[in-house]
């Protein structure tokens, strides 16, 4: 109950955040639609010249593109801009002041930020969906919408695990700004299959298959209505990491050394 | 050799923070990895196409790696946020120093090592998969390349300061970077080669000036140039150079009166 309490004054916090900032509110907003738009743009001229990849038609490969825009912008809005900071709190020592705080370090450090543009570009992806799946007579099933919602919160769970995984390395390496600059490019991997990983049987490039996952997954059960091992594949993946990553987060907080970090 | 002393600071800073670089190298890298995966699976159900193959597309992809990393300039947000709007431009005032070329000396050595970062990768890479990778042999088209990504470099890093440049006027620009970046990857062939494109948006992005900062430095390097169009090129690029820089003049002169020393 304390914690639902903390989270609705956080909401507030936002909301207070935006109606004060209101042209940061716009200027975000520019940029995160024209992200979002871009995400289009961008698999209609991979798709110029292509029936298919990887067993996907091109008319799957838009869907999932679109899927991204709407997951990654949730995803976005209640996380990235959190992680986004993670470096500078670590560098200069303000994380002191959220682990003094008697509330859990991992919750506070990674849901204090709300990112209100990003629900512009869930917006946008919602319209996207509509305009393309009517242009194109698509139809889905409900359990297919279903599947869809469920596995895109497991498939978020997964991305918040993997980023603050990643972020937490900060703490050792606190110059590493750009490290977050990193995974928003890792996370463009949603994009595309996982056939695509699958396929390659590269072990270098494995350590992409969780973020490739992530939303191909919801996807593939919502367009082929395709309910595979990939489903439970995600689900155990999401429970683990998100374990590990706690595990490793309150291991790192030990190494952590306040502005001489 | 005070100049060599100046330029070898900022070395030594840059080299300093070289994992920074690589991460940033890492970027483009595993963007045009994927990009590469994804043809590697699209191009058995694309209609053929001589100009686009496996070896055509991996090559393209490794050097737009290279090009990415060496002649794709990031210093407007270090001109808008921190000169101008933290009023760090003070101390550059004061220097004997034309603001733009001391920031072009603060930008080379960013370029060079992770443009060296490119190079390694691609030599290693040539020596495994070799038959993937198809560049020009001849010298001439090769010295001629080498000037287009000198020119390349200049108007990137150009039209990054004007857009750095522009806080002089606006409180937050980020939205309009964001737009100009995501025009840019779009029109210099950051997603796919101009020539596969629509004819009218191949003829749209020849007149911008965006083409002559990747896409015509990549394929000059693939030998799909021949040696007028290479100075077609060239002579291009000479053209929109004039026109940023007689832009970047008019913006700080401008700019500048507007300038209050203690941050906007």
């Amino acid at each position: 109950m304390k914690y639902v309490r903390l989270y609705r004054a956080l909401f507030r916090f936002n909301i207070q955040n935006l109606i004060v900032y209101r042209a940061h509110f716009i200027n975000s907003t520019i940029s995160t639609v024209g992200w979002g738009v871009f995400q289009y743009v961008w698999i209609e001229l991979l798709t110029i010249r292509t029936k298919s990849a990887f067993g996907w038609s091109k008319q799957e490969l838009v869907t999932l593109a679109i899927l991204y825009i709407i997951i990654i912008g949730i995803f976005h809005f209640f996380f990235s801009r959190n992680f986004d900071r993670f470096s500078r709190i670590i560098d200069k020592g303000e994380l002191d002041f959220l682990l003094i705080k008697p509330v859990d370090s991992q919750l506070i450090a990674t849901t204090h930020i709300h990112n209100y543009p990003n629900l512009i570009r869930v917006i946008l992806g919602v319209f996207f969906l509509m305009i393309y799946t009517r242009s194109n007579n698509l139809f889905f099933t409900i359990q297919g919408w279903i599947g869809l919602v469920v596995l895109a919160f497991f498939g978020i769970m997964l991305l918040y695990s993997l980023w603050l995984f990643y972020c937490t390395l900060l703490i050792w390496f606190p110059r590493l700004t750009n490290v977050v600059e990193f995974l928003y490019t890792i996370n463009g991997m949603a994009r595309y299959p996982a056939e695509m990983i699958r396929e390659l049987r590269n072990f270098v490039l494995f350590f992409l298959l969780p973020f490739s996952i992530s939303i191909a997954t919801p996807a593939k059960v919502l367009v082929r209505g395709a309910w595979d091992g990939d489903i439970l594949f995600l689900i155990g993946l999401s429970g683990m990491f998100f374990i590990l990553t706690r595990v490793f987060w309150k291991y790192a907080l030990q190494h952590y050394t306040s502005a001489s970090s | 050799m005070g100049l060599l002393n100046i330029i070898s600071l900022h070395f030594q800073q840059v080299f300093h923070h070289r994992l920074r670089s690589l991460v940033w190298f890492f970027i483009p890298l595993l963007n045009n990895l994927v990009l590469i995966l994804f043809w590697s699976g699209a191009l058995k159900n694309t209609i053929a196409d001589p100009n686009w193959t496996i070896y055509t597309a991996t090559t393209y992809y490794f050097l737009l790696t290279i090009a990415n990393a060496m002649l794709s300039s990031h210093i407007e947000e270090d001109v808008a946020n921190y000169d101008i709007q933290q009023g760090e431009l003070v101390r550059y005032l004061i220097r004997p120093f034309p603001y733009y070329w001391i920031k072009f000396i603060e930008e080379i050595p960013y370029r060079i090592l992770q443009g060296s970062y490119g190079i390694i990768l691609l030599i290693f890479f040539s020596l495994f998969f070799g038959t993937y990778i198809r560049i020009t042999a001849n010298p001439l088209i090769l010295f001629f390349s080498f000037i287009i990504a000198v020119f390349a470099f200049f108007i990137t890093f150009t039209i990054k300061m004007n857009l750095g440049l522009s806080a002089f006027w606006f409180k937050d620009s980020r939205g309009f970077f964001e737009l100009v970046t995501i025009t840019l990857i779009i029109f210099s062939g950051g997603v796919v080669p101009l020539y596969l494109l629509p004819q009218a948006v191949q003829i749209i992005s020849y007149i911008l000036p965006f083409s002559y900062t990747a896409f015509f430095p990549i394929i000059a390097v693939q030998g799909k140039l021949q040696i007028f169009q290479l100075f077609q090129v060239i002579a291009m690029q000479l053209v929109w150079l004039g026109i940023l820089i007689g832009l970047n003049r008019v913006l700080w002169k401008k700019g500048i009166k507007k300038f209050t020393a203690i941050g906007q």
